[in-house]
C-alpha cells in the first residue's frame, strides 16, 4: 500500500506521444493535477495506508473499499489524461498508460490478495469486485474518451484480427490440452498395468520437456514438411512444416509430461484402504474404477489439466514464430516493430485467459475435493 | 457356519496360514488374536476371498466358498476394517446403502434401510444421513462402518480391528455396543485383533495364533484359567490375569440371597450385573470385605463377601 503511493508519487502515471515510434513523454501526478490536487489524493491514500498498518476487521474493510475506488477510477484517470494531455488533432498522437500506473494496479492487486485471506473474503465478493472494474473499464472504453491512449489504437487497428487470434490461441490450448489429456489418461492407465513400462515412458516425456520450445518447434519444420509432401491427404489437411501442425504437436508434447505423470499419481493416491473395502464390499473392477478411484482421483486430475492449460496458453504465444497465429503474433509484431503496446496488446489477454484458467479450474477441483459429486 | 479345514496359504515359499482348520458355529462371535504378522488378517481375508487360499477348503454353510463368484459372496458377508475404509466422497447414507445399491434394492428399500441401521447404531439420521466422513468422529466413522457391514443384513460379519484406531474410551463404547448388538442380532462372527482384552470381552471363543498357526482355541474363561503356554499367558497379561478373570465374571454369580437384607444406607453397594473385578476394587477402596449388592433399582438383593469372591460354588 505504502508502496503504492511512491508510485503513484515517483513514476509517469502516463505518457503522451506524438506518434507511434518516438518514445512519448512521461507525465507525473503533480503535472496533472496540481500539488493541491496531488495532496488530495495523496493524503486518503496515507490514510488508508494507516488503517492497514494495525488491521482489525473493520479497518480492512475499509481499506478493500479504498482498493476498490482505486480499481474503478484507474480507467476514468486515464480518460481525464486522455482528454487533457493528447493532441486530438494530431491522427497519430496517442496517450501510454505509464509505469507508475501499471506498478499501482500490481500492487492494489496484491493488496486484494492479501485482504481476501485476511478477510476470508467468498469467491462472490472477489467476482463482484472483479465485475465493478469490468464495467468501469468498459463504461470508460465506450464512452470514446479513451480512445486515444495507445493500446486502445493498436487494438482499434485491428479489431478483426484480435478477435480471430484470441479465438485461435484458445482453439490451439483446447486442442492440445484435450489430445494430450486423452493420450495422457491413456498411458496413465498403460502404466498402471506394467510396472516395466513406467521408467522408459516418464524418461522419454521428461526429455520431450526439456527442448527448448523453439528448438522442438524447429525440429518439426522438416519431418512434417516432408510427410505433407509425400502424403497428399496430410497437406489437403492443411499439415505442413509450419502453421498449426507443429505447433498443436509441440503443445501436446510438453503437456504429455503433467498430464501422464500427474493422473498416474492421481489414480495412485488413492488410499489403499478405500480400494480394500470396496473390494470387500463386493464390487466389481468396473464399479471401483468409475464410482471410487475416478472420483476420488479427480480433483488431482483438474490440478493437471490447470497446469497444462496454463502452461499451453503460454507456450502457444511463442508458437506464433513458426506461423501458428494466435495472439503471439502481435506480441512478435510488437517486436519487430518496437511498438510497446502492440506487445501488450497480445500478451494482456494471455495474462487474462491464463488467470481465468487458473481461477476456474481450482475452483473446480476445490468443490470436488470438498465431497461434491460428479 | 464357517468352515475352515486344513487352509493354508502361501505367498512365494513362505506359509502366512498353515494347516489351519477351525469351525465359527452359526451365531457364535469367534476373535482371532495374535501379534501383527500371524496370519490372523490373512485368514479372515481368505473367507471373503479378498486373499485366495492356497490348500485345503473354506466352506460357509457347507458350501465352498470357490463354488461362488466373488463378488457374490462379499455381497452377503458383511466386513468392517479400520474408520479409514469409508468412501470419503460419498455421504454416510451413500455409504451405508453400498452394498444394498450393488444388490439392486429398490430406492425406498434403501433408504428405509439406511434410517433403520443408523437409528440401530446410535446415529441420528437428520443429523448425520448427508454428513461426509471427513466431519464425523473416530467412533462416530466406524459406527458408520458398522452400519454398512450390516447394510445387506448378512449372516455373517468379518471385522479386521474394526477398533483398532479409536481412543480408548470410544473403544470400550463400542464394544459394548456390539454387544449389545450381538445379543440382538446373533450374528456369525469372525473379529480380528491384537488387544487381548477386547478379545477376551467380545469373544464366545477365542482363538490364538502364532506363526500362521492356532496355538490355543477356547472360551475366554478357559484361555484364563489355562493358558496353553507362556506365549499365551503373555498375552493374557501375566500377572494381571487374575483380574482379567474376574473381568469375565458377573457379580449376581457369587452373591448371596440368603441371608437377612441388611442395612440400605451402606455405601458400600455394588450392582448385581457388574464384575467380580468391579468388586474388588470397591472392597480396596472402601476397605471392606463385604459389600451390598443392589439391582438396577438400588434395591438391596444380597451380600458379596470377599470369602464369596474368592471362592467359587457354594462355599
Amino acid at each position: 500500500m505504502g508502496l503504492s503511493l511512491l508510485a503513484l508519487l515517483g513514476l509517469p502515471l502516463a505518457s503522451s506521444q506524438p506518434n507511434r515510434i518516438v518514445p512519448g513523454e512521461g507525465v507525473f501526478l503533480w503535472e496533472m493535477v496540481g500539488w493541491v490536487g496531488a495532496l488530495g489524493i495523496a493524503l486518503p491514500w496515507l490514510a488508508a495506508v494507516g488503517l492497514a498498518v494495525r488491521p482489525t476487521r473493520g479497518r480492512s474493510w475499509a481499506v478493500l473499499g479504498f482498493v476498490v475506488l482505486i480499481l474503478i477510477s484507474v480507467p476514468w484517470g486515464l480518460a481525464a489524461f486522455c482528454l487533457a494531455y493528447v493532441d486530438l488533432e494530431q491522427p497519430y498522437a496517442r496517450g501510454g498508460i505509464g509505469a507508475g500506473t501499471w506498478v499501482v494496479l500490481f500492487l492494489t492487486g496484491l493488496c486484494l490478495v492479501e485482504l481476501r485471506s485476511r478477510l476470508s473474503l467468498s469467491r462472490r465478493h472477489i467476482v463482484s469486485i472483479l465485475a465493478l472494474t469490468l464495467i468501469a473499464w468498459a463504461t470508460a472504453l465506450s464512452s470514446g474518451w479513451l480512445e486515444p491512449l495507445a493500446l486502445v489504437r493498436e487494438y482499434a487497428s485491428r479489431s478483426d484480427q484480435f478477435l480471430a487470434a484470441v479465438l485461435y490461441h484458445l482453439a490451439l490450448v483446447g486442442a492440445a490440452v484435450a489430445i494430450s489429456l486423452v493420450i495422457g489418461f491413456s498411458l496413465a492407465l498403460a502404466l498402471r498395468h506394467s510396472e516395466r513400462l513406467r521408467t522408459p515412458v516418464f524418461g522419454v516425456l521428461s526429455v520431450i520437456q526439456t527442448i527448448p520450445s523453439l528448438a522442438l518447434f524447429g525440429l518439426l519444420l522438416a519431418p512434417l514438411a516432408w510427410l505433407s509432401s509425400r502424403y497428399e491427404w496430410l497437406s489437403d489437411l492443411g499439415v505442413q512444416g509450419i502453421g498449426w501442425a507443429p505447433a498443436l504437436i509441440a503443445l501436446v508434447g510438453y503437456s504429455l509430461l503433467p498430464m501422464t505423470r500427474n493422473a498416474y499419481v492421481a489414480l495412485e493416491g488413492v488410499p489403499a484402504v478405500v480400494i480394500e473395502s470396496a473390494r470387500g464390499m463386493g464390487m466389481g473392477p468396473g464399479h471401483i474404477f468409475f464410482q471410487v478411484r475416478l472420483p476420488l482421483a479427480l480433483p488431482v486430475l483438474l490440478e493437471a489439466i490447470r497446469i497444462t492449460t496454463i502452461q499451453a496458453i503460454g507456450l502457444a504465444a511463442v508458437a506464433a514464430l513458426i506461423g501458428a497465429g494466435g495472439l503471439g503474433t502481435f506480441i512478435f509484431q510488437g517486436l519487430g516493430q518496437s511498438a510497446m503496446d502492440l506487445i501488450v496488446l497480445g500478451a494482456l489477454p494471455i495474462l487474462v485467459m491464463a488467470l481465468i484458467a487458473d481461477a476456474a479450474f481450482s475452483a473446480l477441483a476445490s468443490h470436488f475435493r470438498q465431497g461434491g459429486r460428479p | 457356519m464357517i468352515e475352515l479345514r486344513n487352509v493354508t496359504k502361501r505367498f512365494g515359499d513362505e506359509r502366512a496360514v498353515n494347516d489351519f482348520s477351525l469351525t465359527v458355529e452359526d451365531g457364535e462371535f469367534c476373535v482371532l488374536v495374535g501379534t501383527s504378522g500371524c496370519g490372523k488378517s490373512t485368514t479372515l481375508r481368505m473367507i471373503n476371498r479378498l486373499i485366495e487360499h492356497s490348500d485345503g477348503q473354506i466352506l460357509i454353510d457347507r458350501q465352498q466358498i470357490r463354488s461362488f463368484n466373488p463378488q457374490a459372496l462379499r455381497r452377503r458377508i458383511g466386513y468392517a476394517i479400520q474408520s479409514t475404509g469409508l468412501f470419503p466422497h460419498w455421504s454416510v447414507a451413500r455409504n451405508i446403502g453400498t452394498v444394498p445399491r450393488l444388490l439392486k434394492w429398490d430406492k425406498p428399500r434403501i433408504e428405509a434401510r439406511v434410517r433403520e441401521l443408523m437409528e440401530l447404531l446410535g446415529l441420528d439420521h437428520d443429523n448425520f444421513a448427508e454428513r461426509m466422513p471427513s466431519q464425523l468422529s473416530g467412533g462416530q466413522a466406524q459406527r458408520v462402518g458398522v452400519a454398512r457391514a450390516l447394510a445387506a443384513d448378512p449372516d455373517t460379519l468379518l471385522m479386521d480391528e474394526p477398533f483398532g484406531a479409536l481412543d480408548p474410551i470410544t473403544r470400550v463404547n463400542l464394544q459394548e455396543e456390539l454387544l449389545r448388538l450381538q445379543s440382538r442380532l446373533k450374528k456369525t462372527i469372525v473379529f480380528v485383533t491384537h488387544d487381548m482384552d477386547e478379545a477376551l470381552k467380545l469373544a464366545d471363543r477365542i482363538v490364538v495364533m502364532d506363526a500362521g498357526r492356532i496355538v490355543q482355541q477356547g472360551t475366554p474363561s478357559d484361555l484364563l484359567s489355562a493358558p496353553a503356554n507362556a506365549f499365551v499367558e503373555s498375552l493374557l497379561g501375566g500377572a494381571d490375569r487374575g483380574l482379567k478373570q474376574a473381568g469375565l465374571i458377573r457379580v449376581s454369580s457369587r452373591m448371596r440371597t440368603d441371608l437377612p437384607a441388611p442395612q440400605a444406607v451402606d455405601p458400600a453397594t455394588v450392582a448385581a450385573d457388574d464384575t467380580l473385578r468391579v468388586a474388588l476394587s470397591l472392597m480396596l477402596w472402601h476397605r471392606c470385605d463385604t459389600l451390598t449388592v443392589v439391582d438396577r433399582s438400588n434395591t438391596p438383593v444380597g451380600q458379596l463377601s470377599l470369602r464369596d469372591l474368592l471362592h467359587s460354588g457354594s462355599s
